[in-house]
């Protein structure tokens, strides 16, 4: 067992760096996870809203909610539950980095790059980027050892990260599917596991799979739709292939991108499989990133570019230490010293944090419906009216995740109900309601009339008054009567 | 629990010297008097609570389930994780076997109690035979019951290689294995003992590594377990289940208890023993139809642990289902007597065994037994909401207890079932892995088996519902 001494060896300086990692974070990007801080205020209450949020798209991960969950409850709906989520997931990335290599030292070095990419891309203090992130550090390492030793617990513990990964989303399903294949190329390198892929393929993929089912369970459960998390996929609505978009756009992630490319190289040349295998890996991430972005999901790149960067990270690491022999102190400085440049320029190159204006929206929406009638009600559609409602006190706005604009009419018979919808740019392309209802914010949907803008957002009145078929149908029963 | 026998008596005359001289260790009276009492407030309570306050009664038993369910989840995963550890179980290449010959070996007594079941002896003589241990210093005694003509008569008709001696059992209440095994255990010759069961097949080398174990330990190793696994797992979905439970009990958790040194439910063969120990103990309790669990519970509240060693005895896995319930049932009693008697003074047993080992024995021997009961209910609650999504139930789970109770159902189950597609992988049964995906149906056979149990205890407490062995000669044949 690892003692309690080199417990803290490793805990101490990952603690140190995360507070980095996510103070810096905070200062140049905000504070993240804004959305699953949403969706736990909602989980917390207990509302049905909670239970859509938690599980009903796949851009949005169930896991990271769940990591902020406990932090929100403590804490309550505030920036520093995310944060603090954020810090728990990098010191437990940290940790993993220092366990890579068994000199303290050089896992030292390891974790510090590691920090100093995460904070070149401005991830720090973000969940959604965090979580994905520390658990590929998790599943690269495990798949390493499980590539060199074939040890069934390094193939529970891949399996468990990959289980972790697939709950991460759509954003890193790329990453997914690249460390899922680690698993049957490592039993390839072993005489033994060679001869028995199929079970090493069940033990390993079997909790990726599980977590996936139980997922679309809870679709089914919650929405009535085995498949309700994943309609945002639809191509065309949401994802617009504009071509492969290759060139990473900030210069950590071009050095990262490189470092990969180099481990694999010169891995390659060296006969160090393992750099040359985690070179691979990076790559395909990189490649994943590249699709992404092509695929107009841009705003969702937040986690694959933490990944990259890790991965990048640890595929040079893997690749200057991989060996007997580790190299001197001074490169490893070097090292350093070279990604602390870079995670400079990084910082200094990322946009300014902009002002939340939601609390101005909800205010002013607010005051326009309650001058028509003081029985009004808002809906506000998507995560993005979750964050939306983030500190907002107004009993007339509630938000709507699984929107039938007939059952509303039934359920608040007789109010005036209106319909706040997010302008289909970016992550609110993906919301359901624009899924369902595809030209709604463009040129409105059956009874409903565009009542007004705010910023991005358009407000539509929900007409209430009886169809002409339901008319007829009433005439009609007058007449028979 | 200090000095058991004064003046050791005569087990083969009397057998049940152990309810005689210490009846509070003895599950000759199931149920105490001031257990009973306890049971009747419980119970009364619990339907005062329910008139009463319904909701808040449902609510904390509902808590009090949800919070058992999550410690035994993170408990067995813990346990596992202590398995996986080097050196939880001892082991003993042929090389460091052979560095050691030639040497004295000391005498080893082997108990083979049988009861009806002639066909099984010539494989059985066999295979002692086949141990890799000086003939002369094997003490092989046959426990046969006197009124077992059929297989009195084949043994006697057998010409029975050297070191095999047949001990008659006399007839008399209760008709149970440990019985046999005190008198065995009277006539016993050998420094050290093993019992095995007349269909076992050990690895060769396995009374030869339980020696160097038992020398190399400290004085306080009474006990060694073998790892126990089926020679037929294949031969139906029952013994598939039954394979993949034994292979991550023995193999997975069962060397996570050893490595803690903490009480061990032994298993019903191949515990080898210092035969001194044994008789200070009084042997087995003849009452007790798990007499290897509370034998296990004894070594532990007189200051002794088990080692786990790293061989195997192959055993036939019951393949009929009607026989697998029996013998499921026996073990459940079995577990619920054990909880019993050792519960009859809670705190002086958690001052023999420490309080950390007394949380085990509450999880391992009552937990078994309690989580076979309680899973219907829950099951069924479960499948109630998904179809439904009454008020009622979901009144029954509070915020923190609906999310503990999913983590349990969806993480928790899931983590059994992987824990024994894990114990097939290292057993190399790689084609049980699929089958092993149906496990839950198998866990609603062993609750069935435990409320079968939980009847029979009240009702008929020291009936021996016997294994049926031989089952796939048969079908072979």
């Amino acid at each position: 067992m690892v003692s309690f001494r080199n417990r803290l060896h490793d805990a101490v300086p990952a603690v140190l760096l995360a507070c980095a990692v996510v103070g810096v974070g905070w200062m140049t990007a905000g504070p993240g996870g804004s959305t699953a801080l949403a969706v736990c205020r909602e989980v917390v209450a207990g509302s049905d809203q909670g239970r859509q949020a938690l599980v009903g798209s796949c851009w949005f991960s169930p896991l990271v909610t769940l990591v902020v969950l406990p932090f929100a409850w403590l804490l309550g709906e505030t920036p520093v539950a995310g944060v603090l989520a954020a810090w728990a997931a990098w010191t437990f990335a940290f940790v993993i980095c220092g366990r890579i290599v068994e000199r303290p030292r050089a896992g030292m070095a390891l974790m510090v790059l590691a920090a100093c990419g995460i904070t070149a891309v401005g991830c720090g203090a973000s969940p959604a980027a965090a979580v994905p992130a520390a658990l590929t550090v998790f599943a690269l390492r495990s798949a390493a050892l499980w590539s060199r030793e074939q040890r069934l617990r390094d193939l529970v513990r891949l399996g468990a990260g990959l289980a972790g990964l697939i709950l991460c989303g759509f954003p890193v399903l790329g990453v997914t599917v690249a460390v899922a294949l680690a698993i049957p190329l490592g039993a390839l390198a072993g005489s033994d596991t060679r001869r028995r892929i199929p079970a090493v393929l069940i033990l390993g993929w079997l909790p990726m799979l599980y977590a996936l089912s139980v997922w679309v369970l809870m679709n089914r459960l919650i929405f009535g739709s085995w498949l309700f998390f994943v309609e945002s996929l639809s191509v065309g609505q949401v994802l617009g292939w504009n071509g492969v978009q290759w060139m990473p756009d900030r210069p950590a992630e071009i050095a990262a991108t490189a470092a990969a490319a180099y481990a694999l190289v010169a891995g390659a040349l060296t006969r160090n499989a393992r750099a040359a295998a985690l070179g691979v890996l990076a790559l395909l991430f990189w490649a994943w990133l590249a699709v992404l972005r092509g695929g107009s999901a841009a705003w969702a790149d937040e986690a694959p570019r933490a990944v990259l960067m890790v991965s990048g990270v640890m595929a040079l690491w893997h690749l200057r230490h991989g060996g007997a022999v580790m190299r001197t102190p001074r490169v490893t400085a070097g090292d350093v010293a070279l990604f602390a440049v870079v995670a400079a320029i990084g910082v200094r190159g990322l946009p300014p944090h902009a002002a939340d204006p939601a609390a101005g929206i909800v205010a002013q929406v607010a005051r326009d419906v309650r001058a028509r009638s003081p029985h009004a009600r808002v809906f506000v559609c998507g995560y993005a009216g979750l964050d939306l409602l983030t500190g907002a006190s107004d009993g007339c706005l509630e938000s709507n995740l699984d929107l039938y604009v007939n059952a509303l009419r039934q359920d608040y018979y007789g109010q005036n109900l209106y319909l706040l919808v997010p302008e289909p740019v970016g992550a609110a392309a993906a919301e359901n309601v624009h899924i369902r209802h595809p030209s709604l914010y463009a040129s409105g949907g059956g009874r409903m009339l565009v009542f007004r803008n705010y910023g991005a957002w358009r407000l539509f009145e929900i007409v209430g008054a009886p169809t002409e078929q339901q008319l007829e149908a009433w005439r009609m029963g007058e007449a028979g009567r | 629990m200090t000095d058991p026998t004064p003046s050791a008596p005569d087990l083969a005359r009397e057998p049940l010297a152990l309810a005689r001289l210490h009846p509070e260790w003895s599950a000759a009276q199931p149920v105490t008097r001031a257990q009973w009492l306890t049971l009747v407030l419980l119970a009364t309570a619990l339907v005062a609570g329910l008139r009463v306050a319904p909701l808040a009664t449902g609510r904390a038993l509902v808590f009090c389930c949800t919070a058992f369910y999550l410690i035994v989840t993170l408990y067995k995963l813990w346990l596992i994780r202590a398995s996986i550890q080097p050196g939880a179980s001892r082991a003993f290449s042929a090389a460091e076997i052979a560095a050691v010959e030639p040497r004295d070996w000391p005498l080893y007594s082997i108990l083979v109690p049988m009861y009806k079941e002639p066909e099984t002896l010539p494989q059985m003589v066999a295979g002692l035979q086949a141990l890799d241990y000086p003939a002369d210093r094997k003490d092989i005694q046959l426990l046969l019951e006197a009124d077992d003509s059929q297989t009195v008569s084949a043994a006697h008709a057998m010409i029975l290689p050297p070191g095999f001696r047949i001990t008659l059992i006399p007839v008399s209440h209760p008709r149970t294995k440990p019985k046999a095994c005190n008198v065995g255990l009277q006539y016993a010759r050998g420094r050290y003992l093993v019992i095995y069961d007349a269909e076992d097949k050990p690895e060769t080398d396995q009374l030869k590594k339980a020696v160097l174990t038992f020398e190399q330990a400290d004085g306080r190793t009474a006990c060694v377990q073998s790892r126990l696994n089926y020679y037929n797992p294949r031969q139906n979905l029952l013994t598939r289940w039954f394979a993949a439970e034994y292979s991550a009990w023995f193999d997975m958790q069962l060397p996570g208890l050893a490595a803690l040194q903490t009480v061990i439910p032994l298993g019903g063969t191949s515990n080898h023993f210092v035969t001194a120990v044994l008789r200070d103990l009084l042997g087995w309790d003849a009452y007790n139809v798990t007499e290897d669990c509370d034998l296990g519970v004894r070594l532990c509240r007189a200051g002794y642990t088990t080692c786990m060693l790293q061989t195997t005895t192959w055993e036939e896995a019951c393949s009929n289902l009607r026989f697998w319930i029996r013998q499921r049932t026996r073990w459940q009693k079995g577990y619920i007597q054990t909880w019993f008697v050792h519960m009859r003074r809670p705190v002086e047993l958690a001052r023999n065994i420490g309080w950390r080992n007394f949380i085990h024995f509450q999880l391992l021997v009552g937990g078994v037994i309690f989580s076979a009961l309680v899973n219907p209910i829950f099951w069924t609650l479960a499948v109630v909401w998904f179809a439904v999504q009454p008020v009622g139930v979901a009144a029954l789970f509070p915020g923190p207890v609906f999310a503990a109770g999913t983590f349990c159902l969806f993480v928790g189950n899931f983590a059994f079932v992987y824990v024994n597609l894990l114990g097939c992988y290292k057993r190399r049964y790689d084609s049980l892995l699929l089958w092993n995906l149906l496990t839950p149906f198998y866990w609603m056979l062993m609750s069935y088996s435990g409320w079968r149990a939980l009847f029979q205890f009240f009702r008929n407490p020291f009936y021996w519902e016997k294994t049926q062995h031989g089952l796939i000669q048969k079908q072979t044949s």
